[in-house]
């Protein structure tokens, strides 16, 4: 085992390229990516063509930027629009006295989040001014904001044991989604070294070694673990240290993350079984995984997808185990036990994956 | 040359694995993204359906008994306790709570149900309801206190669920809206001197900009999709000379004495056939599911076919330049890895995987420059706009491009001997 393994790192080692190449990219687009603070914010064009604008600027401006992921920029009709036109915001606003309209191109799902927040701002307005009638309008909005910092009616989102329900962290979701998600390229592009090894003959010449054929599969995917362990643990450190954010116990999700190295690389072994030559598994491989966190919801809400066939088939896919472990572990606070589960499916997908897969490999001659 | 694009064509057809992938992935992907994504975020909302149980352990009208009293313990003389109950009798918080639930509009989306914690609990835990609203005990008497006698409130109603969704999500931002309304009606009832006016509410509305038609996310997916799997084409078909190079395809065919421009003629033309045929099929199939482009004009479709035709002639380009690159590096497994890696990063950055938007700005620049970000944009921009004027100079760039790999492609074409 040893020795293949050497081998392995030996090539890497006086080539190192592009392999670093490789992992550079990944890490990169992980962090572009996963760092989901910059990606929430929505910028809106806001105009006016009224006589009044500069007016209707300072008023309007005020009320509306309260919102944290949505932000107002002042500009002229002409650019607006074109921001708009080629597609750099998905709305422009257009102000009024006491109205207004969106201005868009599209049917694209940021239309409607900021339709909802102008629509409450406007009309609370609307309300306000009414109410005001002849009297100052500054002083009442003062008044009722203090009124309403102890509301007569409040609500609350609890647990069902009545403790704080964790808000579910669609950014954390998206973190580890595309880290885990990108580390798929990374242990396909390594486990492929099994294919590329039997076409160019040095798998034949190993097999007449007395290495064990164990000890060659072993030597080969230990080194793809440790090449997507080693990535995994860069993107994880350079979030949690560097980027600071909070992913709850470590300890545990460097455990998950191993899982999912080692059950992924059977489902690559998997996929290995159905081609026969490295470069086919270069065209198979990148077509099919993209489809696996779309399936699994990773890039959406929890509960989105709720098609019984296509959560068969992201419960087939180690990602959605390992991304649930993750977000029960950052969010939720979970204990070893709750992620046993989800570490037990990974490593029987990874079980059973292996053992196809090396089972089609070994019969194909 | 011809026996060149016959052999590609049939390589790549005699691969069953390799045809349903290319056919048949973009579609899933399509069809999964749509049902997945677009319903959520329809107009009308109505493919959610939430389930929530109300749980009322306030009596209303033992609230307002309780409210009376208390009055009567603040000493305050008959006339004004009357005023005030009189007041009171007009708001009725929890009756305002199930005009809410029973509002038609909120019917929609909402079946409620009145049970008991403990049943709710159970439900919610068999995954019967969604969530589960508590109206406390105290509701009526604590809110009144509050907005009549400005008192403190320390009761809240709660939403309870079992974990975070996007019905729950919804749910909550329902109640926040309509509980921050009457907030605010509560305030200003309190507050506000002046006659009280009839507010002049926003008419609001989306407007499209005028001579534009919108796109919808179908058709965004559907363009996305079908591009990012013609990149693949090229990738898939360059990536096949590492096998020819490695079994030796390529000597032979120089040793047969055919011009060696013929072999990378073939790879490019088939190319261009295939990613051609490929988004056609992709296109078509979508089509005729979702009617993604419903009503178009025959321009429409003639502006489609133009883009996509120069869009495939720029991925055959593609495919000539990694063709003469793979022979002419010696390590053959690494170019098929950065062959990859380069595909991969094209499509990132040209808004096939997500919205360019969330890209940082300067990676969006790059990204409108690549081929396929590039055709991407003009095509929404071309049913945005119709404006044939907006088709000329992308498709002028795409050959262009298109000219630049080839020309690039035969200048390190590596010639006979040895390599």
């Amino acid at each position: 085992m040893y020795p293949v393994f050497l081998a392995q790192w030996m090539k890497d080692k006086r080539k190192p390229y592009l392999i670093l190449l490789f992992i550079g990219l990944s890490i990169l687009a992980t962090i572009i990516f996963g760092d989901i603070d910059r990606i929430e914010q929505t910028t809106v064009a806001v105009y006016s063509t009224e006589s009044n604008a500069e007016e209707l600027e300072q008023k309007w401006m005020e009320l509306l930027g309260h919102h944290d992921s949505i932000e107002f920029v002042w500009m002229d009709q002409e650019k607006a629009h074109a921001e708009v036109l080629e597609g750099n915001s998905d709305v422009a606003l257009q102000i009024m006295e006491n109205d207004y309209r969106i201005i868009t191109a599209n049917e694209m799902p940021g239309v409607f989040i900021v339709n909802q927040h102008v629509h409450q701002v406007f009309t609370e307005e609307a309300k306000l001014v009414a109410a005001a009638g002849t009297n100052s309008t500054t002083e009442l909005r003062n008044e009722v904001g203090e009124y309403l910092k102890t509301p007569p009616i409040t609500i609350q989102t609890k647990s069902l044991d009545g403790g704080e329900l964790a808000n579910h962290d669609m950014g954390m979701q998206l973190l580890f989604g595309f880290t885990l998600f990108i580390a798929m390229f990374t242990i396909g592009f390594k486990v492929n070294g099994i294919t590329a090894d039997k076409v160019s003959g040095i798998w034949n010449r190993l097999i007449l070694s007395p290495v064990s054929k164990t000890n060659m599969y072993i030597g080969h995917l230990f080194y793809s673990f440790c090449v997507a362990f080693f990535q995994m643990m860069v993107v994880f450190l350079i979030f949690k240290y560097v980027l600071d954010y909070e992913l709850g116990n470590f300890a545990m999700i460097v455990t998950i993350a191993a899982a999912f190295t080692l059950s992924m690389i059977s489902v690559a072994m998997l996929i290995t079984g159905f081609v026969k030559t490295p470069e086919q598994f270069y065209m198979v491989y990148p077509s099919l995984i993209p489809m696996i966190p779309v399936v699994s919801g990773v890039y959406m809400q929890p509960g989105t997808i709720t098609n019984p066939i296509l959560q068969f088939i992201a419960d087939i896919f180690p990602l959605s185990h390992g991304v649930e472990a993750m977000m029960d572990v950052a969010l939720y606070n979970a204990g070893w036990n709750d992620i046993l589960l989800p570490i037990v499916i990974m490593l029987l997908i990874g079980v059973l994956a292996m053992g196809i897969g090396i089972n089609i490999v070994e019969r194909k001659k | 040359m011809g026996s060149f694009l016959k052999k590609d064509l049939l390589i790549f057809w005699r691969d069953r694995k390799e045809v349903l992938i290319a056919l048949l992935l973009p579609i899933v992907l399509i069809v999964v993204l749509n049902t997945a994504l677009s319903g959520m975020f329809s107009k009308d909302g109505d493919s959610i359906d939430i389930q929530v149980g109300i749980v009322e352990e306030d009596q209303a009208l033992e609230g307002f008994e309780q409210f009376a009293e208390s009055l009567n313990n603040l000493g305050i003389d008959e006339a004004e306790k009357e005023a005030i109950l009189s007041q009171a009798s007009s708001i009725n918080p929890s009756e305002m709570l199930n005009s809410f639930f029973n509002n038609p509009e909120i019917k929609q989306v909402l079946t409620t149900r009145v049970v008991s914690e403990a049943e709710a609990l159970e439900l919610v835990e068999e995954g019967e309801l969604h969530a589960f609203v508590i109206i406390p005990e105290e509701f009526t008497y604590k809110v009144l206190s509050s907005i009549i006698l400005g008192e403190e409130v320390d009761v809240a109603l709660s939403i309870q669920a079992e974990e975070q969704s996007t019905e729950l999500s919804t749910l909550q931002n329902m109640m926040n809206d309509f509980i921050e309304s009457i907030n605010l009606e509560f305030a200003l009832g309190s507050i506000a001197e002046g006659e009280n006016q009839e507010p002049k509410l926003p008419q609001g509305g989306i407007e499209v900009i005028e001579g534009v038609e919108t796109f919808s996310f179908t058709q965004y997916i559907t363009i996305a999709m079908s591009t990012l799997f013609a990149l693949f084409m090229a990738q898939t078909l360059a990536v096949k000379t590492v096998t020819e190079k490695r079994e030796r395809v390529f000597n032979r065919i120089i040793l047969t004495g055919s011009n060696p421009f013929h072999y990378l003629m073939g790879k490019t033309l088939s190319t261009f056939i295939l990613s051609w045929l490929q988004i056609m099929f992709t296109i078509t199939i979508t089509q005729l599911l979702f009617d993604v482009f419903p009503d178009k004009s025959l321009e429409f479709w003639l502006g489609l076919l133009l883009v996509i035709t120069a869009f495939a002639l720029t991925v055959a380009g593609l495919t000539a330049l990694f063709t003469s690159i793979t022979l002419n590096v010696t390590d053959t497994n690494a170019a098929s890895g950065i062959l990859t890696l380069v595909i991969m990063s094209i499509a990132v950055v040209g808004g096939n995987f997500t919205p360019i938007q969330i890209l940082p700005t300067f990676l969006q620049r790059i990204g409108e420059w690549t081929p396929n970000g590039m055709s991407l944009t003009v095509l929404l921009e071309w049913i945005q706009l119709s404006n044939p004027g907006n088709l000329v100079i992308p498709i002028v760039i795409l050959l262009g491009y298109f000219l630049v790999f080839l020309v690039l492609g035969m200048a390190i074409f590596p010639g006979r001997g040895r390599n």
